[in-house]
């Protein structure tokens, strides 16, 4: 292995993201790495993208800065594949690994015609199957083990064991080594076009940033409401999907839509905004005639 | 036309925000700053002023108030003292970073602890970072004008930041002195009006103050403040150019007193420069040829100007009211900033500290005297063997007497003046 | 001008306060909230926003989702900042700066942190100083803009990541604080608690709060699905049951004068409020059932003492 590797995970407010740079750290550290594992801070809430790191070496790591060129980046949750800086800095020989049980076509289509090293696991369902929650950094631990051969299934047996059978049941434990057994087998592993020459693939910066003297005084905002121009929208694991004919324009989803996100002219309900609906469902809740149902967003995705 | 009038130092200052008679002021008594408050609200009861007045449940709130206040377009002041500036320490910040030109007398008191009411400037030197401009007053006529213009300094469009008018806490908080007062009617077309263009009140325009930062604005924003920062130097000196020709008193960035053929200078800040004229004048009937330099504006630091002004001397003793704990040579921070600046300028000669009046702690004349006797002994060695002196504290090596120093002072030095 | 019914056909043509784009999390109450609150005034407002969630998901520059003025100083003195630009405000139409017929609102959002705790003492200020403003708690019932820890909000039993559940702990200790019989006991024109499961009552507050000769005061629950550990589509309906065990009565205190504003038909077992949300859901272990048999005794004390207050029959 090269002296040190680096790691890029994306996934969303709430999914363990954090957990899964950290988790993957530790038994790093059980296997004899000097590790880091790091969040990037942000105001980001529950669903919104996030991104965490982990580095790893076979000497300490001195390097506080943040990871720009990551040999691996991992997404657990598919419905990221769109978004344009997940390949940000991604080494030539460096591995996407994505939570996902779509085929490898299809996530190398959707994440801008992807040529390099592709690895795909169906964590989720693994997680589901096995220990019954939507926990999918427990496989995708089994997966990075064959994958990267940082350290062995035994390693990372003995790790999990060790850490869990303090605070759970023999039936926990258990279960959680199988998930990682599983992950370990069922990764997919589908090798691209490694071009050691290349450059690490780099993505254009938004381009808002103004110079010092360009920002107004005092740390004022004079656009009001400008915050339309972020989408929220990528934030959505599920989707509203109206059935017109039940709609009766109570406008109680408009009423308790935290996201400003549906669309009323004339006091008849029009749709939703799909820029900014984080598909937290409390208009199909509240939708007192049943009118609105929500929607898994990969389906959706998948069927377009 | 104005008049002389015999005023407190805090009745002064009190006398000039009646004057300014801001939009909103809101304050919280703490000794030795009450007379402000207290005389502040008898005008207002008098309806001498129309002042809206927020007797606030803290110091903490008084300068919050002020921040909304001003935010909303209002001229708004707030005064306090030593615990009462810790207090507001956390929106100190915020009322510089959001550009408020909030204005602030400040009565130099200890901080806590041991309790004590007493002057000393660890208040507002601990504040030096803060982001305010910090101005430094000698006497209630100092307190009174330096008060005028310090609106007209925060307000100024190259500048919006707020301000700090310091004067000592007893020795002129509760001295009555002399004052000249102007006419009401001249301070109201000195100061003008108020009229900032962004504020919370615009309906046409909302606008969002206040707003979260991350990496990629904070640093800009910072950057931007000090921009004012900078041009608050040359701001500072247009208005004192402005109120001395409307009222004949002249102030620039410090003040110098027979510093032009002195061997040795004493810089030192607010009532103890007055004192230390009085060492001057008495040295200078020895003969020996000492100058004083009394820095009026702290922050913005005038570096290079002060460094000009004492190029010509072979050594620099500062004093100062406070200690920056654990700093170099546990020294003061006036020291610090002139160490820093005479580097930063080419200036290699002896710069002493002399960190005096702690917590009230008298100085006279004939300490200010053995100060000096001090800084001829370095002159003369071209060195300094105690860098900070702990002035008039049991148990400390006392500083030697002009007397001491006379019996061997060489021929040539003496001839002088 | 008459004001605009609170009828969601016409509400709906209003112009929304806080525009989409924001970063709060997917179902989040507090947006809900500041949507009901400001929509019911129909005079411009100037909104004074306390540290908290609210304000770090609404403001990240350069971005503001807000359509009206706003400010935003610190955590705990949101009311004093309130009661500064409602000074200059009133200095300011005295001077002609502003003209006189000018009319604003000024509203104030803070959390419970900002104000149960922190805050409490900007806020007992400026209710005694009698500005004019109207104060709105954000009641989560913890600091969730950290990340879920306790405040004095806090129910007993909660689980929180300072009252987390331990071998010896069953989650927060101790019981909430009474704030709205706090800010009550000020004396001020309006006191009032609403939840925005009751849009129109919480709406109707709104109106009589800012229709009030002096400082209004509004203590909203403010469900938070991430702390309160339950699906972000339940907020309404965990809300509601809050209101129907009676562990979060609608009532208010006008002049001094107590009234309900809404009694449940039937008032169901605290339970029903509990079992939606993961804080609680250790206490539906067997070795739990005493605190679970306390909690209701106290909701049930509280609720007896609020009834004999607004004059109705227990």
């Amino acid at each position: 292995m090269q002296e040190m590797i680096e790691i890029r995970w994306h996934g969303r407010g709430g999914q363990g993201v954090v957990t899964a740079a950290r988790l993957l750290a530790e038994a790093a550290m059980e296997a004899g790495y000097f590790i880091q594992a790091f969040p990037d801070y942000g105001p980001e809430r529950s669903g919104a993208p996030i991104r965490a790191y982990t580095r790893l070496s076979r000497s300490p790591i001195s390097l506080h800065s943040p990871v720009k060129a990551p040999d691996l980046v991992i997404v657990l949750d598919e419905t990221l594949l769109g978004d344009p800086s997940l390949l940000e800095g991604l080494k030539p020989d460096g591995w996407l690994i994505v939570n996902s049980a779509l085929p490898p076509e299809f996530v190398r289509r959707r994440v801008g015609g992807y040529k390099g090293h592709l690895a795909l696991l169906d964590a989720t369902r693994i997680a589901l199957e096995v220990l019954r929650r939507n926990l999918p950094n427990t496989p995708l631990l089994g997966a990075l083990a064959r994958l990267t051969g940082l350290f062995s299934l035994e390693d990372l047996t003995r790790h999990i064991r060790h850490h869990l059978a303090a605070k759970f049941g023999e039936d926990v434990v258990r279960a959680n080594l199988e998930a990682v057994r599983r992950g370990f087998e069922e990764v997919r592993i589908d090798p691209g076009q490694a071009s050691p020459g290349e450059r690490p693939i780099e993505v254009p910066s938004g381009g808002m940033a103004l110079p010092w003297f360009e920002l107004p005084r005092g740390g004022l905002i004079l656009d009001a409401g400008n915050a339309i121009a972020y989408r929220t929208g990528d934030w959505r694991t599920f989707r509203p999907v109206v059935e017109m004919e039940k709609c009766t324009h109570c406008l109680y989803c408009w009423l308790y839509c935290p996201d400003d996100a549906i669309r009323v002219a004339g006091g008849q309900f029009l749709g939703f905004d799909e820029a900014h609906c984080k598909g937290c469902g409390i208009c199909a809740a509240v939708c007192p005639p049943k009118a609105i149902i929500m929607v898994e967003e990969s389906r959706v995705v998948a069927a377009v | 036309m104005g008049r002389w009038m015999a005023l407190e130092g805090t009745e002064a200052v009190a006398y000039a925000m009646k004057q300014i008679a801001p939009d909103v002021v809101a304050a919280y008594p703490i000794t030795p700053q009450t007379g402000i408050v207290q005389t502040f609200a008898q005008f207002v009861a008098d309806g001498e002023v129309s002042t809206e007045f927020l007797q606030v449940e803290s110091e903490h709130s008084a300068l919050s108030a002020c921040v909304g206040a001003a935010a909303a377009g209002a001229r708004a002041m707030t005064a306090t003292s030593s615990q009462g500036l810790a207090l507001m320490w956390e929106i100190l910040y915020i009322a510089a970073a959001m550009r408020l030109p909030v204005v602030m007398p400040v009565v130099n008191r200890a901080l806590s602890a041991p309790i004590n009411i007493h002057c000393d400037h660890s208040d507002s030197m601990g504040a030096r970072d803060a982001g305010w401009i910090q101005i430094y007053s000698e006497n209630a006529q100092e307190a009174y004008d330096n008060t005028l213009q310090a609106v007209r300094i925060a307000e100024h469009p190259q500048v919006r930041l707020p301000v700090m008018v310091m004067m000592d806490g007893f020795i002129t908080s509760h001295a009555v002195e002399r004052v000249w007062i102007e006419e009401d009617d001249a301070v109201r077309a000195f100061v003008g009006t108020y009229q900032p263009a962004c504020t919370l009140l615009n309906l046409e325009r909302p606008l969002t103050f206040g707003a979260l930062d991350f990496y990629d604005y904070y640093f800009e924003h910072k950057r931007h403040q000090v921009e004012a920062m900078r041009r608050a130097k040359e701001a500072i000196l247009e208005v004192a150019e402005d109120f001395a020709r409307r009222f004949g008193r002249r102030y620039g960035l410090f003040e110098t007193y027979r510093l032009e053929d002195a061997e040795v200078a004493l810089v030192v800040l607010s009532s103890t420069a007055g004192t230390a004229r009085v060492a001057v004048d008495n040295l200078r009937r020895l003969g020996w040829r000492v100058g004083l330099l009394k820095p009026r504006v702290y922050r913005p630091f005038p570096d290079h100007e002060l460094i000009e002004a004492l190029r010509h001397v072979r050594a620099i003793g500062v004093m100062d009211r406070a200690i920056a704990f654990g700093a170099m040579e546990n020294g003061g921070p006036l020291w610090l900033d002139m160490l820093a600046a005479a580097y930063r300028h080419g200036l290699h000669i002896p710069i002493a500290n002399y960190v005096f009046g702690l917590g009230g702690r008298d100085i006279t004349p004939s300490e200010i005297e053995g100060i000096f006797t001090d800084l001829m002994q370095i002159a003369e060695r071209g060195m300094i063997t105690r860098p900070v002196t702990y002035v008039g504290v049991r148990g400390e090596a006392p500083l030697p007497t002009p007397a001491e120093w006379a019996l061997w002072l060489p021929e040539a030095t003496i001839a002088g003046d | 001008m008459a004001a605009t019914p609170l009828n969601l056909k016409v509400l709906s043509e209003k112009r929304t306060p806080l525009s989409g784009g924001h970063r709060l999390c997917a179902g989040c109450a507090e947006a809900i909230i500041v949507k009901q609150v400001l929509l019911a005034i129909d005079d411009p407002v100037v909104v004074i926003n306390g540290t908290g969630c609210l304000e770090v998901s609404t403001t990240i520059f350069p971005y503001t989702a807000w359509r009206v003025p706003w400010i935003h100083v610190a955590f705990e003195n949101t009311a004093a900042v309130a009661a500064g630009v409602e000074a200059a405000y009133r200095a300011l139409i005295r001077r002609r700066a502003i003209p006189e017929d000018r009319r604003v609102v000024f509203v104030a959002f803070a959390g419970d942190g900002g104000t149960y705790d922190i805050g409490l003492q900007a806020l007992s200020g400026a209710l005694e100083r009698g500005h004019k403003f109207l104060y709105v708690c954000l009641d989560n019932e913890g600091y969730m803009n950290t990340g879920i820890q306790r405040s004095s909000a806090t129910p007993r039993g909660a689980w929180t990541t300072t009252t987390p559940v331990g071998a010896v702990m069953p989650g927060k200790p101790q019981w909430r604080k009474d704030l709205t019989g706090i800010i009550a006991a000020h004396r001020i024109p309006y006191v009032a608690q609403a939840a925005p499961s009751h849009w129109k009552d919480l709406m109707s507050k709104v109106r009589k709060a800012v229709a009030a000769d002096g400082p209004a005061f509004l203590n909203v629950l403010a469900d938070c699905n991430r702390g309160w550990r339950h699906d972000p589509a339940l907020t309404l309906e965990v809300t509601r049951m809050a209101v129907e065990t009676c562990y979060w009565p609608l009532f208010e205190v006008e002049n001094g004068v107590w009234r309900l504003s809404y009694r449940p038909r039937r008032k169901l077992p605290i339970t029903e409020y509990l079992k939606l949300q993961g804080r609680f859901a250790h206490l539906f272990q067997p070795e739990y059932q005493n605190l679970v048999a306390e909690i209701q005794a106290e909701v049930d004390r509280r609720w007896e003492e609020l009834l004999r207050r607004c004059g109705e029959h227990v």
